[in-house]
């Protein structure tokens, strides 16, 4: 079960995931949220043969893009895997993206365990001679 | 193969997965003229025709159809796996910490490698521990071209990976610790 009533509002950790996400684009510094498409793929065959049948851990949804979110004990804990721009801090980015997640799930009345940031990559940004990427 | 790139990046700076979506029309004009981009799409282009044959056949036999919660199990599992690979802690606290996937940070070192002319990165192992203060260690192997000034590149590799992770990361590495074990001739 992952609709857990909240504060008199009932609230399922797939949007708590979206709202996290919708967080996470808007933070200076996130190139994209998620792993590589590589290192995705990578894992695919992998999670295929290991995990596909295992029945989800309990409480816990992917919302979308690889942004996890969890209700427990009536607060939210979310775990974000993000590529940083290698011209910004990367612990900056993730400190900023932390507060920006905490404040942005704070506004819709969901109480705020703890946001886990993963750095999945750290990359360049997208060159102007390669638009639309 | 092209999906095995750094960082899903082809030379001229496309992604591979914007290549994969421009598979649906024709080469634009960037694309026909950059090598890189030519190659990766040659190379999914049977990935991408195989995928359509499977679609269009699945399409005509409703009774192959996957069920429809499939792909998000498979991204699911993928994503799950994706967490379990090796990551190093940053920071952390009770309100949330903050992790590096061990290869981002390892790409992180190889791409300052590859600034540093007559030297190769290869294996790369990191260890940070920042409940016993140890702090940030890095360990990389090199290969170095022959008549390569090994002590004055060393020299400027050590300090273009430490100014590099310091930078993109926010955490300076306490050591970088280099071992040349081979020399390369192309």
């Amino acid at each position: 079960m992952t609709e857990r009533p909240l504060h008199g509002k009932l609230i399922g950790s797939s949007v708590i995931a979206s709202v996290a996400a919708r967080a996470a684009r808007e933070t200076p510094g996130i190139l994209r949220l998620g792993p590589p498409l590589g290192q995705l793929l990578a894992r695919v065959r992998s999670a295929a043969r290991n995990t596909l049948r295992r029945v989800p851990d309990a409480g816990y949804r992917t919302g979308r893009d690889g942004v996890f979110a969890a209700v427990s004990g009536g607060c939210a804990t979310v775990d974000v895997g993000v590529a940083t721009d290698a011209r910004f801090n990367a612990l900056e980015v993730a400190a900023d993206l932390q507060e920006r997640i905490r404040e942005a799930l704070h506004r819709t009345g969901v109480s705020v365990g703890s946001v886990n940031v993963t750095i999945l990559a750290i990359e360049e940004p997208p060159s102007p001679a390669a638009p639309g990427r | 193969m092209a999906l095995e790139m750094h960082a899903d990046q082809v030379g001229c700076g496309r992604t591979v997965n914007r290549i994969w979506q421009d598979l649906v029309q024709p080469p634009d004009g960037h694309t026909r003229t950059c090598p890189d981009c030519r190659t990766v799409r040659a190379n999914l282009e049977p990935l991408f025709t195989a995928t359509a044959v499977l679609r269009d056949h699945d399409l005509r036999h409703p009774g192959m159809r996957p069920p429809y919660t499939l792909k998000d199990r498979v991204l699911e599992a993928a994503f799950r796996q994706m967490r379990r690979s090796p990551r190093l802690v940053l920071c952390g606290a009770a309100d949330g910490r903050v992790e590096i996937s061990e290869a981002a940070l390892a790409a992180v070192v190889h791409d300052a490698a590859r600034t540093i002319g007559g030297v190769r990165a290869r294996r790369c192992r990191i260890h940070h521990e920042p409940e016993t203060g140890s702090g940030l260690l890095i360990h990389l192997r090199t290969a170095v071209a022959p008549g390569v000034d090994i002590r004055r590149a060393m020299d400027s590799l050590r300090l273009t990976i430490h100014d590099a992770v310091e930078t993109s990361v926010g955490i300076a590495p306490r050591a970088v610790h280099l071992t040349v074990e081979d020399l390369y001739d192309d």
